[in-house]
């Protein structure tokens, strides 16, 4: 692999410690992956819930830390395993204190503490043909297929060393060759809705694992809220980091997504598809619901107020607790304009930089579970041993409000 | 070539052997094992409730979660991960997990990949399989 002259100080220590040990986790993942050189990020997003990294992740953190890094390119991360307000909850101070310490930590390298796995639509919003190396894997799908910027499904402890070093392996999908579609989808749906998004992304990652799935039936009406859903199904059902859109997304409007070639084969959606899967993501056989969750990918601003809109003059039942899940950002911004305090008048409770997936659901002793995500429905009965039933928006709040 | 010996492309380079434990599934590390025990706890794996301390880790390539790195690394730390892994192709989740072990604790895990997996349905669960850093290669069943 080549090095520039400026790279071979990096790796050689000139540009102190922290970047040395750094660039030789860069520099060996590029020579396993055939890399010819490196290529420079505009930003990063990492991975720091205490859930995941584990002591290990903690121990290299601080080994970091103590090198004297600090982040050379804007950098934020993804959720925590603990809600701001966690010590009203039944998170054991242990636990609570580990990821504290990962706040700390991340904070003394720079990283921006938005604590999100929608960074793109406030505090790291990357253009068309950037080159980034982000974790999350649906944010990865996202801003890939829907915005055009290019990176990997970066892994953690590779994601801090691209913020620390400023540099990628120019590998995957970061090259032309490797961001054109394999394999065409015809969803033949004559109206889609919000939940059928999810459906799709569940169904075709499934199917395709790490291809490039090219979608042909998808209005350009649809919203980003849709595509945020759609992929981010797709990267938990299977591991897809990039799709195309036929009419939709930047690189399926300026070329032919398939580059001239033949997809390697097409899957049709229809309905009696949708519904198998729409069934299949519900776990739960009984009613023994006992949380709601709202807001897996994090909830937007835009999709805060119609959250608000939907609840007016609702009551959430006592037992059960309703849960919304968003960014620090959007909860302030909802926060100053009312909508915050209008949604908790109905009893529901925001989890502001924390997301169920990666929480420990396990501490609270939940029965059940409903939702209106696929990549929730996907992931909670696997890793957190809680059943779940997937609905759209209009059951959650339906069931969360009536009274029995 | 040798009775028994496959030639693959060496990912981190040392000397090992140990007992066989085969998947025949992509495998994920996030929520798939319990990394303080060495424990494959994923459901859906078929070698559900096996233990890969200090084995000789056999499986196809990894998948799930990009937070991989970090369960495997902590399986490393705690001294509950294989001592070698065997695939066809290593994923970036694999390797970065094993390097930061290197890096971090100086505790080398050998990786081999570009090894085809139908070549190893010779193996038997168990027996033993030595990887050899300096050869680029596995041996099989190899007699104690």
């Amino acid at each position: 692999m080549k090095l520039s002259s400026l790279e071979k100080d990096m790796l050689s220590g000139s540009h102190g410690e922290a970047v040395k040990f750094a660039m030789k986790l860069v520099v060996k993942i590029g020579e396993i992956y055939k890399a010819k050189e490196l290529i420079e990020i505009s930003s990063s997003h990492i991975l720091a819930h205490y859930g995941s990294l584990h002591d290990a992740g903690i121990d290299f953190m601080e080994k970091l830390v103590q090198l004297g890094a600090k982040c050379k390119v804007p950098t934020t991360v993804d959720p925590s395993s603990l809600p701001k307000d966690w010590k009203d909850l039944k998170i054991p101070e242990e636990y609570a204190k580990k990821q504290k310490t990962l706040y700390d930590l991340t904070a003394k390298m720079g990283v921006i503490q938005n604590w999100s796995c929608t960074p793109y639509e406030c505090g790291n919003v990357p253009r068309f043909g950037q080159n980034i190396a982000w974790a999350e894997s649906s944010a990865v799908a996202y801003t890939n297929s829907v915005i055009g910027a290019r990176t990997n499904r970066t892994p953690a402890g590779l994601d801090i060393s691209a913020a620390i070093t400023g540099r990628m392996p120019k590998i995957g999908l970061y090259l032309d060759q490797n961001r054109i579609g394999e394999i065409l989808i015809k969803v033949n749906l004559s109206e889609i809705s919000d939940l059928d998004y999810h459906t799709i992304g569940y169904i075709v990652g499934k199917e395709v694992g790490t291809n490039i799935p090219v979608f042909h039936g998808i209005p350009k009406s649809c919203s980003n809220y849709n595509l945020k859903c759609l992929g981010s199904a797709a990267a938990s059902s299977g591991a897809v980091s990039m799709f195309h859109i036929i009419g939709v997304t930047p690189e399926a409007i300026m070329c032919d997504p398939f580059n001239h070639k033949k997809p390697k084969y097409t899957i049709e959606i229809d309905n009696s598809k949708i519904e198998k899967a729409t069934n299949e993501l519900s776990t739960l056989k009984k009613d023994v619901i006992d949380l709601v969750t709202i807001g897996c990918p994090h909830l937007s601003l835009e999709e805060l107020a119609n959250l608000k809109n939907l609840l007016k003059d609702k009551k959430i039942k006592k037992d059960v607790k309703f849960w919304i899940y968003t960014s620090q950002s959007v909860y302030s911004t909802a926060r100053e304009m009312g909508i915050v305090q209008e949604i908790e008048k109905t009893g529901a409770e925001f989890q502001v930089q924390t997301c169920p997936v990666i929480s420990p659901l396990y501490f609270y002793g939940f029965k059940g579970m409903m939702t209106n995500s696929a990549k929730n429905a996907n992931v909670v009965p696997t890793e957190h041993n809680i059943n779940v039933i997937y609905r759209n928006i209009f059951n959650c709040i339906s069931f969360a409000t009536k009274r029995e | 070539m040798k009775k028994n010996t496959i030639k693959g492309r060496i990912l981190i380079n040392t000397d090992v052997e140990g007992a066989a434990l085969i998947s025949k599934k992509s495998f994920m590390f996030a929520h798939g094992i319990n990394p303080k025990s060495g424990k494959i706890v994923d459901k859906k794996s078929d070698i559900f409730g096996k233990n890969m301390k200090d084995k000789i880790f056999v499986f196809p390539n990894g998948k799930g979660s990009t937070t991989g790195s970090m369960w495997f690394l902590e399986a490393i730390r705690t001294d509950n991960a294989p001592v070698g892994i065997v695939n066809q192709e290593t994923e970036m989740i694999i390797a970065t997990g094993a390097i930061l072990g290197d890096l971090l604790y100086q505790k080398k895990i050998a990786i081999i990949d570009n090894i085809d997996m139908s070549s190893l349905a010779k193996i038997t669960e168990g027996s033993v399989i030595k990887i050899s850093g300096s050869e680029s290669s596995i041996k099989y069943n190899i007699d104690r």
